[in-house]
């Protein structure tokens, strides 16, 4: 059952990719700012799932308390950057709003170079879990089900945040007419402010989620950053369905370009970001872009 | 150009002509490094000031041309000049199919898209191990006999960057530099113009790459061999942050970015093991209290940095 196998890794890669790229999409499409730090927030949380499941080790569901401390440890980050650095940049040049996104993620690299060494670091795999499960006859590890678990909930949650709340209906009209809304009596910084917490508590979920199976390493915040480019240019920038469509389709991609040429699976996901390109420029979901910045 | 400018540049001219004479030979070392990245730098900012596209993945053509010269003298046994002139040609062509890719209309797209394919090449360099040497690098790339010495290679670099600095600088002034110049303020008036916006910002892209490329070899014969880091995502940020740094609006601010950020990378680490957070900090700090970069200092806020400074100033329409 390897086919079986390359299918559901394909899913747990999906679920990952999507966490992580649907925060990206999410401030740029309300924000208007291209968050660079997103993937150091996201190798930030892998190291916190370290420590936190070290430190918790007696509470006997380590894991899973980090699971619930770690992301909302970074949404308040997310909240604190946007209030002190990006609130002062929504009228600045996309230059000088890029500038700050590429110092935080030297920043955030050297605090935790400083904090936890140059060593990687492994997760263990949460106890608690049955070692295997198996479905329609494939047998894959059980934390794979708890993170497609986790993707499809939260991608649910998400869902109804954005279209069935009153908070996601003020978040969509600022991310359709800016001005608009604010002329409208909107209180836009803090929708921001939520907008940079969310986008950072789900990059903590993606990092934390991850963190059993690859682990924390230095690097791994520009990895994160390159994947959730792909899956946002594939998707459509600023589409959450889009995000969603793509990461399928890259998290496929890429479980079975390993079983073809295992170097070079990246070569394949960026055969699909091409055509795509190609085909359809602004992404699968992504709104028809007009001549104009 | 004003008159004082004038003076000024023909100054660091002779200045930089009678560095090897002035100062011991760790100085020239380093030198001969600042002023290859120098040129990276002003070849970044044909992008990035001029035509508005953020670039995150510059270093691929500059590791290209680098690695297509050292490729040539290893594997082929190309003599020095043949090899530096081909290492920009094939960054050229890099830059015409990755450029193809990127030039999209929004600048979201392109930031995106140049730092995927950027760490795309560098991943290519990395693992290629057979042509490239992997991590540990091409090496054995000597120049000519007659460059040997550090200084007779630094008047050669020298030569080399004022000569490519001289073609940006004119290319930015050229109908094409004030296309640029068009797009970046409003393409859809650019466009209306009857400027073919993406021919236009992929010319530039190939330029720009073109440019990047003689940086490249410039570097490959100077270490007489080039590394895999050379392509990373963090050389790409470096030159955006030399560019940034000095001010992308004025054609002397990625040289003044480029000088400054060298300067204080071999300075910060010797002082402490953490210097990229001070740096980070540091770039912050500028980023939000000089937004126009540090050549601001030397001209009024407001409109006047804006394309003026670029060149715009002593062209039509004043």
């Amino acid at each position: 059952m390897l086919l079986g196998l390359q299918i559901v890794s394909g899913l747990v890669s999906a679920a990952i990719l999507f966490l992580l790229a649907s925060g990206l999409s999410l401030i740029f499409g309300v924000c208007g700012v291209l968050q660079l730090a997103h993937g150091a927030f996201f190798m930030l949380a892998a190291y916190l799932a370290y420590s936190g499941t070290l430190l918790l080790a007696e509470s006997g569901a380590s894991f899973w308390l980090t699971l619930i401390i770690a992301p909302l440890v970074l949404a308040g980050l997310g909240a604190l950057m946007e209030i002190a650095l990006f609130r002062k940049l929504y009228h600045a040049d996309h230059l000088v709003q890029l500038l700050p996104t590429i110092a935080l993620s030297f920043i955030v690299a050297d605090v935790i170079r400083f904090i936890w060494g140059l060593e990687s670091k492994t997760v263990p795999f949460p106890s608690g879990l049955p070692g295997a499960v198996s479905i329609f006859g494939v047998t894959f590890p059980s934390y794979y089900a708890v993170i497609v678990i986790a993707g499809v909930l939260i991608g649910l949650g998400l869902w109804w945040l954005v279209y069935r709340t009153r908070w996601g209906t003020l978040v969509r009209a600022i991310a359709q007419d800016r001005d608009m809304s604010a002329a409208l009596g909107i209180n836009e910084r803090a929708i921001y402010t939520g907008v940079f917490a969310l986008a950072a508590w789900l990059a903590g979920m993606a990092g934390v989620l991850s963190a059993p199976l690859s682990g924390a390493a230095l690097g791994s915040d520009l990895d994160a950053i390159i994947d959730a480019f792909v899956v946002v240019v594939v998707g459509g920038l600023g589409s959450i369905p889009g995000a969603l469509l793509a990461a399928l389709l890259i998290g496929m991609v890429r479980s079975f370009g390993i079983l073809i040429v295992p170097q070079f699976a990246m070569a394949f996901v960026f055969a699909l970001m091409a055509l795509v390109l190609i085909v359809r420029p602004t992404g699968l979901l992504g709104r028809r872009e007009s001549i104009s910045r | 150009m004003t008159n004082t400018t004038r003076i000024g540049v023909v100054a660091l001219i002779v200045v930089l002509a009678l560095l090897p004479v002035l100062t011991p030979e760790v100085v020239i070392v380093q030198s001969t490094d600042i002023l290859i990245f120098t040129l990276f730098a002003l070849s970044l900012n044909l992008l990035v000031g001029y035509a508005g596209m953020l670039s995150l993945g510059h270093a691929a053509f500059f590791a290209i041309g680098g690695y297509t010269a050292g490729l040539l003298v290893k594997h082929l046994g190309v003599a020095m000049l043949p090899a530096m002139i081909a290492g920009p040609i094939v960054a050229a062509l890099a830059a015409l199919a990755i450029g193809f890719f990127c030039v999209r209309l929004s600048y979201a797209y392109f930031i995106m898209l140049s730092l995927a394919f950027g760490q795309l090449v560098f991943t290519v360099i990395w693992k290629w191990q057979s042509a490239t040497g992997g991590d540990d690098g091409l090496t054995g790339i000597a120049p000519h006999a007659v460059l040997m010495a550090p200084n007779a290679y630094y008047y050669f670099v020298l030569v080399i960057v004022l000569l490519a600095g001289t073609a940006l600088y004119r290319i930015g002034r050229s109908p094409f530099g004030h296309a640029l110049l068009a797009i970046k303020d409003n393409a859809r008036r650019a466009a209306f113009l009857g400027i073919h916006v993406r021919r236009v910002q992929l010319a530039a892209f190939v330029v720009a790459g073109t440019f990047a490329g003689v940086a490249g070899v410039l570097q490959a014969f100077y270490h007489r061999g080039m590394f895999p880091g050379s392509a990373h995502w963090l050389l790409s940020a470096d030159g955006f942050i030399a560019v940034c740094l000095g001010g992308a609006s004025y054609f002397a601010g990625p040289i003044v970015g480029a000088v400054l950020l060298k300067l204080v990378s071999l300075a910060l680490p010797r002082l402490t093991e953490y210097w990229m957070f001070f740096l980070g900090i540091v770039i912050l700090v500028i980023a939000m209290l000089r937004p126009a970069g540090l050549l601001s200092f030397l001209r009024p806020r407001g409109a006047g940095v804006r394309n003026e400074e670029v060149g715009l100033r002593s062209g039509a329409g004043q």
